[in-house]
């Protein structure tokens, strides 16, 4: 190759990474899709339940330290330590957790392993229903004399809605 | 003159595409390797970085805020109450942490049934780990009874006492670390406790 074939190899390869970065900051900032609010039904009992309350629980139950963090409209942030070849790095699970009807529905929208950003249609099916579980637990919690009727998500935690049906 | 100005042109055309297609095989050759490299690269670095990072430090539940809140509606504490066999019973949450209790039901006086309606008051008082009821007042059909009745309410007290202290062990249990009560509010509707865990045991 020439000299003019060199410098635009070096003109390819600049151009190149620029597009990679443009590529990963558009998987980067697209936002998950907003979870559904309930149908509103006036609740018998209303728990709230801190984010800080909810990471203890979560790393005694994965025997781990595991740090859960909260935003509006049910986004959630699950930041733990994953054993991967021998590392372990700190891996952020992206996801969403609302109500679908009277179900409790939650959505793996990614994971951020350092700068990397992969969505979750690259990732294998059973990571993306392993988040089904967080749904699962938080429904074998419940007393079986109540249904959850709602469920929101604020920066401090998450607030569950119950209504009793009992007799 | 001619001739020699003749052959550069000549020389020139044939060159021409070469140097373009050199420029075009860099081009493609410099992206591919960009994106390949730039790939890699990043997926060191992301690896690396990931590695080497810490984890956010779990921040305490600022002094202001509770653990966990449970707030129980009037309505509801209608509906779940046990209903006498001889009568109604119907709970009143007060603002002040106070609650009213009116049971309608009935006396035998002389072999006849007078209905009568009890209306016993009471304080909720937060209490450790749990939340004790206290009678404060009793009423029946509208006069003030002396406080050596008041003893009527005493079995049922010692049952909602006992039934809260259950629920409390119980939710206790559920997030796995002891609690205890940090607030006790009410609303003409309402009932909110706030709780706060203590992993090491409450003090």
């Amino acid at each position: 190759m020439n000299r003019s074939g060199c410098l635009w190899a070096v003109v390819g390869a600049v151009v190149g990474f620029l597009i990679l970065l443009l590529a990963l900051r558009l998987i980067q900032t697209t936002t998950p899709p907003a979870v559904e609010p309930p149908a509103a039904v006036a609740p018998d009992v209303t728990v709230f339940l801190s984010e800080q309350s909810l990471s203890r629980m979560a790393s005694d139950r994965l025997g781990q330290p595991t740090v859960l963090d909260f935003d509006v409209n049910g986004q959630m942030r699950v930041t733990t330590r994953t054993p991967f070849r021998g590392l372990e790095p700190v891996v952020q699970t992206v996801m969403s957790i609302g109500m679908q009807g009277s179900e409790i529905v939650s959505q793996l929208h990614g994971v951020e392993i350092g700068f990397l950003t992969i969505p979750a249609t690259w990732l294998p099916e059973e990571m993306q229903s392993a988040t089904t579980l967080i749904g699962e637990t938080i429904k074998t919690q419940t007393p079986p004399d109540f249904t959850i009727t709602g469920l929101t998500t604020t920066p401090d935690g998450v607030t569950i809605q119950l209504k009793w049906v009992g007799e | 003159m001619a001739r020699s100005s003749d052959c550069g042109a000549h020389v020139v055309s044939e060159t021409q595409p070469k140097v373009t297609g050199y420029s075009w095989l860099g081009c493609l050759g410099g992206i591919l390797a960009g994106l390949l490299g730039g790939a890699v690269l990043l997926i060191v670095l992301s690896i690396v970085n990931a590695v080497t990072t810490d984890l956010p430090p779990a921040s305490p539940t600022p002094p202001d805020q509770a653990d966990l809140q449970i707030t129980v509606d009037e309505a509801f504490l209608n509906r779940y109450i046990e209903q006498p066999v001889d009568g109604a019973a119907s709970i009143d949450i007060l603002p002040g942490n106070q609650a009213r209790v009116v049971a309608d039901t009935g006396v035998e006086v002389f072999g006849a049934i007078v209905p009568i309606q009890v209306i016993g008051t009471f304080a909720l008082q937060p209490k450790g780990q749990t939340i004790e009821i206290v009678l404060i007042d009793t009423q029946i059909s509208g006069f003030d009874l002396p406080l050596d009745l008041s003893g009527i309410f005493s079995e049922d007290i010692a049952l909602v006492n006992q039934e809260l202290n259950a629920a409390i062990d119980e939710m206790a249990a559920t997030v796995g670390a002891p609690v205890a009560i940090t607030g006790l509010t009410t609303s003409d509707n309402a009932i909110r406790l706030e709780f706060r865990e203590f992993p090491g045991g409450v003090n």
